[in-house]
């Protein structure tokens, strides 16, 4: 696999994959407020 | 009495409704057409093309819906009708809501082909077997097939009328196990040798591919058809959320879990392909379509690969998993006009898996009609992303922006690119697919005119229009189903008791 291949694999799957699980995270720290309607 | 019935609506938690809104948007599409298309569309350059387009036009066009789902708590002609803030604007949401009619009923024929295939794996049934014949008996003709597929109807369509609950509950098994899926596949596909060869397909970068408006259109394509704006599963889904969960939030999450299996997908699929088989051919397969990767060239792959009828097994039941979630949010989608008209939830369920069962099965004994199915519900959904962009544009989308989406729950709040996103980047991005996936249809029918072609422009205008026209001369009729107003144009209503949101 080459460098430039494995540079943009990284730049794509690093946000994606960090930002769902971190987004995830959040979601459930937020979860007390949305649970009460 | 009332506080702990109106608790009971809805979703259970942001997450369940953020991991519903994950199954529903990931279909087929991210497992065998993401993969591919990338493949042979520059591969680095396409994925982030893939991924800016998400970012800048899609995730937020998926807020805008899940906003109007929200705060009409409708089906989708109610949703369209009240958010719109007239009866003529019913007829929007009732074309969408026959575009998803339609995508339930061929698309279920899929998922028939993914069992029998299931099965040959789990037997070994298409080892030594010509796979391209095996194929053309199976899609074509074939009785067994259709019984497979009305009987994956009935379970899609009792799905969703057990309610939200069902659909909690299922998920929690649909979706871990097709991510475990496609996870195990990918850890063995990047250890065979020769597969560094297929990763450098996929990600390898170049200016001019990044440049190429070719590019830039595929990748629009498939987040058009992949992610889910324009067929109302954020709309649907929306309305069985709670007034104080967070839209942007779970929206993105969504996005994000698309665009996950769909890069896992590629990592799993592209480089098993480069690793047995010569480049030309592999790319050859890339082209040749979703049917011919998945049932045509992975069969064969997954016959020559050590452990090969494990990773079969696991990658046809990751497109199951994938297809079945979403299947079943459809029908949610469907049934929700009926219960704002009152009709009950056993006829709604009666009617429904009748009319799904006669207008796909034509699809399920012809290979044609199905193609041809497919062909006029993708470009169906791209207009209903712009009907969404209308929807959001006549109610005021700074209105939307500051009073709704932005509300104090907001764990992620909108700044005013969001404005622009929906009021010209999304709907000029969708204008300008339909346009480009017009003129390649005329390229490729001499008689692009005829309205009974597999891929004229004659048979999108026929049937889109032909549709269109019949949901416009009803449209007062339909309006006037939809029940009463809930929506002030200020806060979101509770989440109704429509016999399907426990």
């Amino acid at each position: 696999m080459t460098i430039k291949a494995i540079i943009v694999m990284l730049v794509c799957v690093i946000p994606i994959w960090g930002g769902l699980i971190g987004c995830i995270v959040k979601l459930q720290k937020m979860k007390r407020s949305g649970d009460e309607d | 009495m009332e506080d702990n019935t109106q608790k009971k609506l809805g979703f259970s938690s942001p997450l369940a409704m953020a991991i519903a809104m994950i199954a529903g948007s990931v279909g087929t599409g991210n497992i065998w057409r993401f993969p591919r298309v990338a493949a042979v569309n520059g591969g680095g350059a396409f994925v982030i093309a893939y991924i800016l387009i998400m970012a800048l036009a899609i995730i937020p066009l998926m807020m805008g819906e899940h906003v109007i789902g929200r705060s009409t708590r409708k089906g989708l002609p109610g949703a369209f009708r009240d958010f719109i803030g007239t009866k003529k604007g019913t007829w929007f949401g009732s074309f969408v809501w026959w575009i998803v009619t339609i995508t339930i009923s061929y698309y279920t024929v899929v998922l028939a082909w993914v069992c029998y295939y299931f099965v040959m794996a789990l037997t070994n049934g298409y080892a030594g077997v010509d796979k391209a014949a095996l194929f053309a008996t199976v899609c074509e003709k074939n009785v067994a097939m259709v019984i497979v597929f009305i009987l994956l109807q009935a379970f899609s369509a009792w799905g969703a009328y057990k309610g939200i609950s069902f659909i909690e509950k299922a998920n929690k098994v649909f979706l871990p196990v097709l991510f475990l899926s496609v996870i195990i596949i990918a850890v063995r596909t990047v250890t065979l040798p020769g597969s560094a060869e297929g990763l450098n397909y996929l990600f390898d970068f170049e200016l001019h591919d990044f440049l190429s408006s070719k590019v830039w259109l595929e990748a629009l394509t498939q987040c058009l058809w992949s992610a889910g704006p324009g067929w109302g599963i954020c709309i649907a889904y929306a309305v069985y959320s709670k007034r104080k969960a967070d839209i942007s939030l779970a929206t993105t999450i969504q996005g994000l879990g698309d665009m996950s299996v769909a890069l896992l997908a590629g990592i799993a699929i592209i480089p098993a392909l480069f690793a047995f088989m010569p480049t030309q051919e592999a790319l050859d397969m890339c082209a040749s379509g979703n049917n011919g990767l998945a049932f045509i060239a992975l069969t064969g792959v997954f016959e020559q690969m050590p452990g090969g009828r494990i990773m079969a097994m696991l990658f046809f039941t990751s497109l199951m998993m994938a297809g079945i979630s979403s299947v079943i949010a459809m029908y949610s989608i469907v049934y929700q006009p009926f219960a704002d008209a009152k009709v009950s939830k056993k006829k709604t369920f009666v009617i429904m898996l009748v009319a799904t069962v006669l207008i796909g099965t034509p699809s399920a004994w012809s290979n044609t009609f199905f193609n041809n199915q497919d062909f006029v519900v993708g470009m169906g959904m791209v207009i209903g992303a712009v009907f969404s962009c209308y929807a959001l544009y006549r109610f005021g989308v700074e209105k939307v922006r500051t009073k709704l989406l932005n509300n104090p729950y907001s764990g992620m709040t909108m700044g005013k690119w969001w404005n622009f996103a929906i009021t010209v980047l999304a709907p000029l991005l969708a204008v300008a697919m339909f346009i480009w996936w017009c003129i390649l249809s005329v390229g490729w029918n001499p008689d692009w005119w005829n309205p009974f072609g597999v891929y004229s422009l004659g048979t999108l205008i026929l049937q889109l229009g032909g549709v269109g026209l019949v949901l416009y001369l009803f449209n007062n009729r339909i309006a006037d189903s939809a029940g009463e107003k809930l929506f002030d144009g200020e806060s979101f209503p509770p989440v109704p008791d429509n016999g399907f949101s426990k």
